[in-house]
């Protein structure tokens, strides 16, 4: 039976049963996983719940951010925006813009896929993800 | 040239070393005499590098990420020996939101497990 992975992603929980990776297993029988399994997890869990949801709150803003191991000042660098924008956005203080959804999964895939981190191509609307994904 | 070579060189047997050192202190902690100073350089030392692992359990206990329990690692101050489970508690550090964070820990066949983070 294939493990599956809860992951609380702010007010959504995300259970991830489409992974094949082995996973170590401590004296105690439980699983332990490394760095890279928890990482990825993560991450797919953030891509699922920025797809899934229209509209997201500051919390899984957050948890994205964090999944792609990054601080604030450096995702305001590579989303374009000040540091404070980002933290007004993760406080709920500022509503952010669908777009600033689809820049995030388009990052989180590019790191999921092996990729490094570099600054997205300015994403103008849904239309202009789904071509760039669908090629 | 020269000076580069040496400085390669150089680099490459301090991390060797300190590899060495960190197998060491994993193979033998639990038969010689370990300060917590010491658990505590090594397990920061581990989360800068990644070198540790993460048991499902913790995850289900508190809404911790692994930025933050990597956060909480190496920001960490205290080192405490718990025998009773035989853990150690690494205390004092923050995760990324510099909310206090204290990581549970265990060594076990030469990994460092992290059992909770609260």
């Amino acid at each position: 039976m294939n493990y599956v992975h809860t992951t609380k992603v702010g007010r959504f929980t995300v259970k991830d049963g489409g992974t094949t990776t082995r996973y170590k297993r401590s004296s105690d029988g439980s699983r332990i996983l490394s760095p890279e399994q928890i990482s990825s997890l993560e991450r797919r869990a953030a891509i699922a719940v920025l797809r899934e949801m229209e509209l997201v709150s500051g919390t899984e803003l957050k948890f994205a951010r964090k999944a792609l191991g990054l601080r604030q000042p450096e995702l305001a660098e590579q989303l374009g925006v000040t540091v404070e924008t980002v933290s007004r956005w993760e406080n709920d203080s500022e509503k952010f813009k669908r777009q600033v959804q689809l820049e995030l999964i388009a990052l989180l895939e590019q790191v999921e896929q092996g990729g490094s981190l570099r600054a997205p191509r300015q994403i103008r609307d849904e239309k202009d993800f789904i071509v760039r994904v669908a090629r | 040239m020269l000076l580069h070579r040496h400085r390669a060189q150089h680099a490459v047997k301090g991390l060797l070393k300190r590899n060495i050192e960190t197998c060491v202190f994993l193979k033998f902690w639990h038969t010689t005499q370990v300060t917590s100073k010491q658990v505590l350089s090594y397990v920061s030392r581990a989360a800068r590098l990644n070198q540790f692992y993460v048991s499902e359990h913790a995850f289900e206990s508190h809404n911790a990420t692994f930025f933050d329990i990597k956060c909480g690692l190496t920001t960490a101050t205290r080192a405490v020996y718990q025998p009773e489970t035989d853990r150690w508690r690494i205390e004092g550090g923050c995760d990324d939101d510099g909310a206090a964070l204290t990581v549970i820990v265990k060594f076990e066949r030469n990994l460092i497990i992290v059992v909770t983070a609260f």
